[in-house]
């Protein structure tokens, strides 16, 4: 019977291919031809992955997917990491979507909470990137998988440059289910600097008319770092970087951790912490980190995806970053998070709201974004069996009973107690928790990371150890000391927040050896882009809106 | 514009310093700017005079004002 299952299976895939018939010649497709093609390979009832993260986006295959009405194309399953361009939005807006299951929305979270709002938004489940990538493996196998390439050759092997990214993760799955690869590359060549994807596994190629649309998404301009924003780098350095001698981490993005990154080689190196901490990376190749990788501060750098202007850069320092034989810079976002969830004893990233227990989310009632990656790093693993000094030192603290892990994770929150626009990052409740959002999502909060999961969190008012916490009661205390002046912060009591501190749960910047007044932009390696490209000795290329000068 | 004004305990100030004031902050810059001046106010006491062209946040200064009061010795300004 397993035969002649997979035979069906097999013979729908033939029948498929045999239904395009001269729209391609072998393999290559057309432009033109691509959305009569799209007709004839998918059916109603498809599982139908797009690829579109966080950076590379097969936006040509969307772009012409979404020229499709209702009546070529309905009834469709779509598996998505990122729902990402205005293409996206229109297949739902048509009413070709039966369900989705995706991970992350952030550009169009705006566009994707109308959805919800007009019940035209099916969604099965906001996903984190492995999780999403496990079920591509088994209950949301893809039938038609469209991705995105550098290049491809005259067989079809497919170069996938810096931004390897996710492409491994879909069409190892689709191609070894009898479903349909279909890939737009950027240009067909003869010969390829690298074959990351065999042909083997790839039913069609289209040379897009213009290249795949790729976001500059990790780039800070040093610029734009605020004291404060510093202030709270050095407190995290000396609270938690020095103290448990974190050797393996991930940095999220953003300005809190950028700000970290250049005061290595200056106030990292006044305290004596070269070589102690933040030698291995599960990082994308921040500009940022430049100064730190010039300065001798970083062994390995791992990353999930290419960052735009960092190619040359990282090809000249193979020795940290991961190349191949031709130098150029090699990602993959399902290892990179699975590296990030096993293999660093660190995650430190922000968040735009916390709740009382520690609970986080970016979600709000009129902007549903989801997850990415931040879930699976910022988690404890607790398959993790091999100790390191900070994992056993943050776990020793948590105080293990007979029935749990000797060891733990940092999980570290990073934020100022107010965003932009004095809205307050501390809250009782999290807007996540929203009926109506909860109801979309089959009775689940999209919560980042859980308060369970989370070792510390660190304001500008000081570090909240809520790892070392006894209590439920005790934790939401350490919470409201270091909330400041936002509703949550306004009802601390004095009284608990002194013995949290005397107990080193709590601590002041003074308590961890960082005096405020210190805190200034002129601690910064560099002050600005002009001096990311000047610390690389030229080899950083930043893009265009970065470039002012 | 909102203005108020309020007093808190504090530790009597020590300084040694010649000036009877101090002043942080960019005049017209938006931020913070805060002038601290000797004054003939009693000595276990920190007198404040806020304005702020937001309006709404009382009680989030005289939170704000009265930890700093109790963490470091400002009286007698």
């Amino acid at each position: 019977m397993g035969t002649a299952e997979i035979a069906v299976r097999r013979k729908n895939k033939a029948q498929r291919i045999d239904r395009v018939g001269r729209l391609a010649r072998g393999k290559f497709v057309s432009p033109n031809n691509v959305p009569a093609l799209l007709k004839r390979i998918i059916e109603p009832g498809d599982i139908l992955c797009l690829e579109g993260d966080n950076q590379k986006q097969a936006d040509f295959l969307a772009n012409q997917l979404a020229t499709l009405d209702k009546k070529d194309l309905r009834d469709i399953h779509l598996v998505m990491s990122c729902i990402t361009l205005p293409a996206h939005i229109e297949l739902f807006k048509k009413g070709m979507i039966r369900q989705v299951d995706f991970c992350f929305a952030g550009p169009q979270g705006t566009a994707v909470a109308d959805l919800v709002k007009a019940k035209k938004f099916p969604v099965g489940a906001i996903h984190t990137y492995n999780e999403l990538y496990g079920r591509y493996y088994i209950d949301l196998t893809p039938r038609v998988a469209l991705i995105a390439a550098a290049k491809a050759d005259r067989k079809g092997n497919l170069f996938l440059a810096a931004n390897t990214e996710e492409t491994p993760a879909i069409v190892e799955p689709t191609a070894f289910s009898d479903g349909i690869v279909f890939a737009q590359v950027n240009e067909i060549v003869d010969k390829l600097p690298r074959i990351d994807i065999p042909a083997d596994q790839v039913d069609f190629v289209v040379e897009a008319p213009y290249p795949m649309h790729l976001q500059a998404l990790f780039t800070r301009d040093p610029a734009a770092i605020t004291d404060v924003q510093i202030l709270m780098a050095m407190v995290a350095l000396r609270g938690i970087y020095e103290k448990y001698e974190v050797q393996s981490l991930n940095h999220g993005v953003g300005f809190n951790t950028a700000a970290i990154e250049l005061l290595l080689p200056t106030y990292g190196e006044r305290l004596g912490l070269k070589g102690k901490i933040c030698k291995y990376w599960m990082v994308n190749p921040l500009p940022t980190m430049i100064p730190a990788i010039e300065s001798g501060w970083i062994e390995r750098v791992f990353s999930v995806g290419g960052e735009v202007g960092m190619e040359r850069y990282t090809a000249a320092r193979s020795d940290v970053f991961s190349t191949g034989r031709d130098g150029s810079f090699h990602s993959n976002r399902a290892m990179g998070q699975l590296a990030g969830h096993y293999a660093v004893d660190m995650f430190i990233g922000a968040s735009l709201q916390i709740d009382v227990n520690g609970n986080s989310s970016t979600v709000s009632k009129n902007r549903i974004t989801g997850f990415g990656g931040a879930p699976n790093m910022g988690c404890q693993p607790t398959g993790r069996r091999h100790p390191t000094k900070a994992w056993l030192k943050a776990g020793a603290e948590a105080n293990p009973g007979p029935g749990s892990l000797p060891g733990r994770k940092l999980v570290v929150q990073l934020v100022e107690t107010f965003q932009a626009g004095r809205v307050p990052t501390f809250v009782e409740e999290l807007d996540a928790q929203d009926p109506s959002i909860k109801k979309a999502l089959h009775g689940v909060a999209p919560v980042m990371i859980y308060g369970d999961d989370v070792t510390h969190i660190v304001t500008e008012e000081g570090i909240a150890n809520v790892g070392a916490c006894r209590s439920v009661a005790e934790r939401q205390a350490a919470i409201r000391a270091v909330a400041g002046y936002t509703p949550v912060g306004l009802k601390r009591k004095k009284r608990e927040t002194e013995e949290l501190r005397r107990r080193g749960i709590v601590q002041l910047p003074e308590d961890v050896g960082v005096r405020p007044s210190e805190a200034s932009r002129s601690l910064l390696a560099t002050q600005d882009i002009k001096g990311l490209v000047r610390w690389s000795k030229g080899l950083y290329d930043p893009p265009a809106q970065f470039v002012d000068w | 514009m909102e203005k108020f004004t309020k007093a808190f305990p504090s530790k009597p100030l020590k300084s040694t310093a010649g000036k009877p004031w101090a002043l942080a902050g960019v005049v017209g810059s938006g931020n913070l700017e805060v002038l601290v001046e000797r004054g003939s106010r009693p000595s276990d006491a920190m007198d404040c005079h806020i304005e702020t062209s937001i309006p709404g946040y009382k009680a989030s200064w005289l939170a704000a004002l009265a930890d700093f009061a109790h963490h470091y010795p400002a009286g007698g300004t």
